[in-house]
C-alpha cells in the first residue's frame, strides 16, 4: 500500500500550530515512514498536488478572499481535511477583529499606529485580497477532523497524524481536546 | 419516600427531590450550567435534559421533581445530541473564545461542559455583536460578552445575599446583566461581597485582583476561617509563590453557606503599611533593630519592674492560643490580672456575665436568622458589621419577612427594614421598658402600667409610642421571631437593660442572640479580658495587635503609659511609640483557633510563610513567658468548657 499523502497550509494564523507540529521532535522520523509529506509552508513544495492528497491540514482562520481560495483548493485536492488549531476550528485570535470590523482593524494598523506619520494609508492595490468577516475553515469548506488548541499539543498532532496514517479517522477526546 | 430508576439503578429519595439530586445520590452527575447546589433550581440552561419514560420530550432534571416508579435515562444518544445542541447555541450567542479568556482549564464550567460532551468545534457561527464592558467597580469586572444568561449572579445577589443589585435588561438572547436598572456596577448599590464572581460559571464576572494570575489549579488553597468578624465564615485563602491571590467562600459550609462580605473577601488583600521585619528597641528617640533575645530581655525587664503596674492589651482578633499564652505570662509571671482588649466592645463580656447568672447558654444559633418572619434588631448594624448575618435576614424580605430596627443612629441599620425606630435620648433601660410595655399593652388591652409607661416613652426616649406598639404587634403576630442584640445596645453600664431584655425574650420564647464583635471576642471574654476603657493607670504595657489599626482611644490610653512593648505585623501610630517592638505574623501567616459569636470553635490555617525574622503571635507570647521565667501554657480548651457560655460550644 502506498503511503498516504499529507499536505498542509496556513491561513490567518500565527504559524504556531506548525511549530507545535515540529515539536513532535524525533517522532517525525517515524511519521515520514508512515506518510508522504507533500506541500507544507515549511517545505519546498507550496501547493498540494494537483493529483490530490489523502490528508489536507489547514492552520488559521479565514480572514480574506485569498484564505477562502486556499481553503477551497485544499478541500478540492484532499480526501480528509483537518482544521488544525483554534483559529482554523473557531476563528481564533484573528476573529477578535469581528467585534470591531475589518475597517477599524486596518485603520488601527496602518494609520493610527503610534509609529505612523500623516502619510499612513491603508493598502489598496487591486491585486491584494479583500478582508472578510473572520470565520473558521468549516464556514467555507467541509471539515472532517477538528483539532482545537492554541496551539494543539505536539502529542495531539502526532495522535491525529498517526491515526490518519493508519487509515483511521482520529477521535479528538480527553487531553487531545483542549481549547486553551 | 419515592422510588425511581435512573440509568438502570433504583434509588429511594424523599418526595420533592429533583431528578438531578436523585441522580447525584447514585453518583451520576448530570451536566448542568445554570444549576448550583446553593441556589434554587432554575431550569434556564437546558443542559441537564434527561429522557423520562412516557414523557413526550426531554425533561430538565434540575427542576423536575421525582415521581413514583419514574424511569430516567441521563445518557442516551438523544440526550447527548440535545446537550451538544444546547452548547452549540450557547457558544454561538456571544464571545466564548477560550483562547482569550482568563477562565479556562477547569475554571470555566462552560468549557468543561463542552469537553464533557466531546465538542471539538462550534457547529454554529458565533454572533459578533459586542456588549460594553463594565470596569467601574474596584474588584469586579463585568463582561457581558462572556455571559451565558444562567442568572446565577442575579439569584445569588438576591436570594442569598439579599442585596438585589443585579438584574437583567432586555429579553431572550439580547438580555444582559445590569446593576440597579443600568448603573455602572461601581456606582450601584453593590456591597462588594463578591458572591456573584464566585458563582459565575464563565468569565463574565471576573475578580480583578486575581484575573490572569493563574487558574485555580495553579494556586494553593488553604481551607480556613474568616477572622474579620465574629461570624466565622469558612473561606479558602488562595496563594501563589507565598503571595495572597484571592479569597473565596466555601459553598454549603456553615454558617456562611459560601458567602463572604467585602471585609472577608477583599479587605484582607488590600495593601498594608510597611512591614515590621525584625524586633526594634527605642534608643534616644530612634528605633534600632535588635535581636529577639535583646528585645525580649528589655521588654521583660521593664514589665517585671512594673510588676502589678503592668497591663496587657490584646486584640480580640488574635488566636485563642495567643490570648491564652499572654494571659499565662501575665497572671503567672507578673501576677497581674490586668488583661484588656484593644477596643471597648462589651458585647461578649456582658453576654458571658449573663450566662453565668443564667447558669448556661441562653443565646440562639445564627441559623435562627435563616427562617424568620419578624426580626428585631437592637443596636446591631448588620449592614456594615457582621454582614453575612445581615444577608440571612435581608434575603427574606421578599418572602414577607419583616425587619424592625431600633438604633440611636439616624440612618437605618438595614435599608429594607419594615420599621425603623430611632432612640434619640434616654438609656437602654428606658428603651427596654418601652418595648416591654408596648408588648403588654398589645397583649392585654387596658394594662394600666404598660399604658402609663408608654405615655412617658416619647419624653424619655424620643420614640413615639405608636411605633413601639407597631413593633410589638408585629412580634405578636410572628411565628418565627428573632431578637438580635448588637454592640450599640450592650454595655456593662446598662447591663440591667440587657438582663431585662433577654429575660423578656426568654419569657416569650423569642430566640435571642447577642452579636459579638471580633473573631475571638467570646473567647477573650471567657479568658477574662476586659474592655480597654476600664484599664488602670499603668507603668508598663504589653500590646498585642491584630491586623487592625489601633484605635484613637487606645493610642490615647497608651500615651499615658511610660513603657510600651508592642507586638505587631505592620507599622502604625502605636508601633512608632513603642519602646520595644516585636515583629509578629500577619493573619495570613498564622493558624489558630477562633470561637465565633455562636460558640463555633474553628481553626484558621496559615496560608503563607511568615518572613524570616518574624514570629507568630503565639510564639511571641511563649517567648514573653520564657523571658519572664514562667510557663506560657494554659489549657484554654478546658477553661472554655468549664466557663458558663452564652451559647452552646461546638467544635
Amino acid at each position: 500500500m502506498a503511503k498516504p499523502k499529507v499536505a498542509s497550509d496556513w491561513l490567518a494564523g500565527c504559524a504556531g500550530c506548525h511549530m507545535s507540529f515540529l515539536d513532535i521532535d524525533e517522532r517525525i522520523v517515524a511519521l515520514t515512514e508512515l506518510v508522504d509529506l507533500r506541500a507544507t509552508p515549511i517545505t519546498d513544495l507550496k501547493e498540494p498536488d494537483e493529483s490530490g492528497v489523502d490528508v489536507g491540514i489547514l492552520e488559521g482562520g479565514i480572514s480574506n478572499t485569498y484564505n477562502e481560495e486556499v481553503a477551497r483548493k485544499m478541500r478540492a485536492r484532499c480526501k480528509i481535511l483537518v482544521a488544525l488549531g483554534d483559529c482554523a476550528v473557531f476563528g481564533g485570535v484573528p476573529a477578535m477583529r469581528n467585534f470591531e470590523g475589518a475597517e477599524a482593524a486596518l485603520k488601527r494598523a496602518y494609520i493610527e499606529t503610534e509609529s505612523t506619520d500623516e502619510s499612513g494609508k491603508i493598502p489598496d492595490d487591486p491585486e491584494l485580497s479583500t478582508p472578510v468577516h473572520v470565520r473558521p475553515v468549516s464556514d467555507v469548506v467541509k471539515v472532517d477532523v477538528f483539532l482545537p488548541g492554541c496551539a494543539p499539543s505536539a502529542d495531539a498532532i502526532f495522535h491525529i497524524l498517526s491515526e490518519l496514517a493508519q487509515g483511521r479517522i482520529p477521535e479528538v477526546t480527553g487531553e487531545y481536546n483542549d481549547w486553551h | 419516600m419515592v422510588t425511581l430508576t435512573i440509568d438502570g439503578n433504583q434509588v429511594e429519595v424523599p418526595e420533592g427531590t429533583t431528578v438531578l439530586e436523585a441522580a447525584e445520590k447514585l453518583g451520576i452527575k448530570v451536566p448542568r450550567l445554570c444549576h448550583h447546589p446553593s441556589l434554587k433550581p432554575y431550569g434556564g440552561c437546558r443542559l441537564c435534559m434527561v429522557e423520562v419514560e412516557g414523557a413526550r420530550i426531554l425533561q430538565p432534571s434540575c427542576t423536575l421533581p421525582v415521581s413514583k416508579n419514574m424511569i430516567v435515562r441521563t445518557d442516551t444518544p438523544k440526550v447527548r445530541e440535545a446537550r451538544k445542541f444546547v452548547l452549540s447555541m450557547l457558544f454561538s450567542e456571544r464571545n466564548h473564545f477560550c483562547m482569550y479568556c482568563q477562565a479556562t482549564d477547569g475554571d470555566c464550567e462552560l468549557q468543561c461542559a463542552a469537553y464533557e460532551q466531546g465538542l471539538t468545534h462550534w457547529p454554529l457561527t458565533p454572533n459578533y455583536s459586542p456588549y460594553a464592558l463594565d470596569a467601574s467597580h474596584k474588584q469586579i469586572f463585568i463582561d457581558n460578552n462572556r455571559c451565558i444568561l444562567c442568572r446565577r449572579c442575579v439569584r445569588v445577589c438576591g436570594d442569598m445575599v439579599g442585596n438585589f443589585t443585579l438584574g437583567f435588561e432586555e429579553r431572550g438572547a439580547n438580555s444582559f446583566l445590569v446593576a440597579d436598572y443600568g448603573l455602572p456596577l461601581g456606582e450601584s448599590s453593590c456591597i462588594s461581597c463578591g458572591a456573584c464572581v464566585q458563582i459565575c460559571p464563565t468569565g463574565a464576572l471576573m475578580d480583578r485582583g486575581s484575573a490572569y494570575q493563574g487558574r485555580e489549579t495553579d494556586l494553593n488553597s488553604s481551607a480556613s476561617v474568616c477572622t474579620e468578624c465574629s461570624i466565622g465564615c469558612q473561606r479558602y485563602v488562595r496563594t501563589r509563590d507565598n503571595r495572597l491571590v484571592r479569597i473565596d467562600g466555601v459553598w454549603e459550609s456553615e454558617p456562611g453557606e459560601g458567602l463572604l462580605c467585602k471585609k472577608g473577601r477583599y479587605t484582607p488583600l488590600e495593601p498594608k503599611p510597611e512591614r515590621i521585619s525584625a524586633p526594634e528597641i527605642l534608643q534616644n528617640g530612634n528605633h534600632a533593630q535588635a535581636t529577639w533575645d535583646e528585645a525580649l530581655a528589655e521588654a521583660a525587664k521593664h514589665l517585671k519592674n512594673a510588676a502589678d503596674g503592668a497591663v496587657l492589651f490584646a486584640s480580640a482578633k488574635l488566636p485563642i492560643e495567643t490570648l491564652a499564652g499572654l494571659k499565662a505570662s501575665f497572671s503567672g509571671g507578673l501576677r497581674a490580672e490586668h488583661l484588656y482588649l484593644t477596643d471597648d466592645d462589651e458585647t461578649a463580656l456582658a453576654s458571658v456575665r449573663l450566662a453565668e447568672e443564667l447558669h448556661g447558654p441562653f443565646e440562639a444559633k445564627l441559623n435562627a436568622l435563616k427562617n424568620v418572619d419578624v426580626a428585631l434588631l437592637l443596636g446591631c448594624d448588620l449592614e456594615h458589621d457582621q454582614q453575612v448575618a445581615g444577608f440571612f435576614l435581608k434575603r427574606q424580605v421578599l418572602d414577607n419577612s419583616r425587619i424592625i430596627t431600633i438604633s440611636r443612629q439616624d440612618k437605618p441599620l438595614i435599608k429594607r427594614a419594615a420599621l425603623k425606630i430611632q432612640q434619640k435620648k434616654g438609656s437602654s433601660f428606658d428603651l427596654v421598658t418601652g418595648l416591654v410595655s408596648g408588648w403588654h399593652a398589645i397583649l392585654h388591652e387596658g394594662d394600666k402600667l404598660a399604658e402609663e409607661n408608654l405615655a412617658h416613652l416619647e419624653e424619655k426616649t424620643g420614640i413615639k409610642p405608636a411605633k413601639i406598639r407597631e413593633a410589638a404587634a408585629m412580634l405578636k403576630e410572628a411565628q418565627n421571631p428573632v431578637v438580635v442584640i448588637g454592640n450599640e445596645f450592650v454595655s456593662l453600664e446598662h447591663y440591667d437593660a440587657l438582663v431585662r431584655l433577654v429575660l423578656f425574650c426568654k419569657q416569650n420564647e423569642f430566640p435571642v442572640m447577642i452579636i459579638k464583635r471580633h473573631a475571638n471576642s467570646l473567647a477573650a471574654a471567657q479568658l477574662g479580658y476586659k474592655p480597654a476603657a476600664g484599664s488602670q493607670p499603668a507603668k508598663a504595657a504589653f500590646i498585642a495587635l491584630g491586623d487592625e489599626e489601633p484605635s484613637a482611644a487606645l493610642l490615647e490610653q497608651c500615651a499615658q503609659i511610660p513603657f510600651l512593648v508592642v507586638s505587631a505585623s505592620h507599622r502604625s501610630a502605636l508601633t512608632d511609640k513603642a519602646n520595644v517592638l516585636l515583629a509578629s505574623a500577619a493573619w495570613s501567616e498564622e493558624g489558630g483557633n477562633f470561637l465565633s459569636t455562636e460558640g463555633r470553635l474553628q481553626t484558621r490555617v496559615a496560608a503563607l510563610d511568615a518572613p524570616e525574622g518574624v514570629r507568630s503571635t503565639k510564639a511571641v507570647a511563649d517567648a514573653l513567658a520564657a523571658a519572664l521565667g514562667v510557663s506560657g501554657k494554659l489549657d484554654w480548651m478546658s477553661l472554655l468548657k468549664q466557663q458558663p457560655s452564652p451559647v452552646e460550644l461546638e467544635d
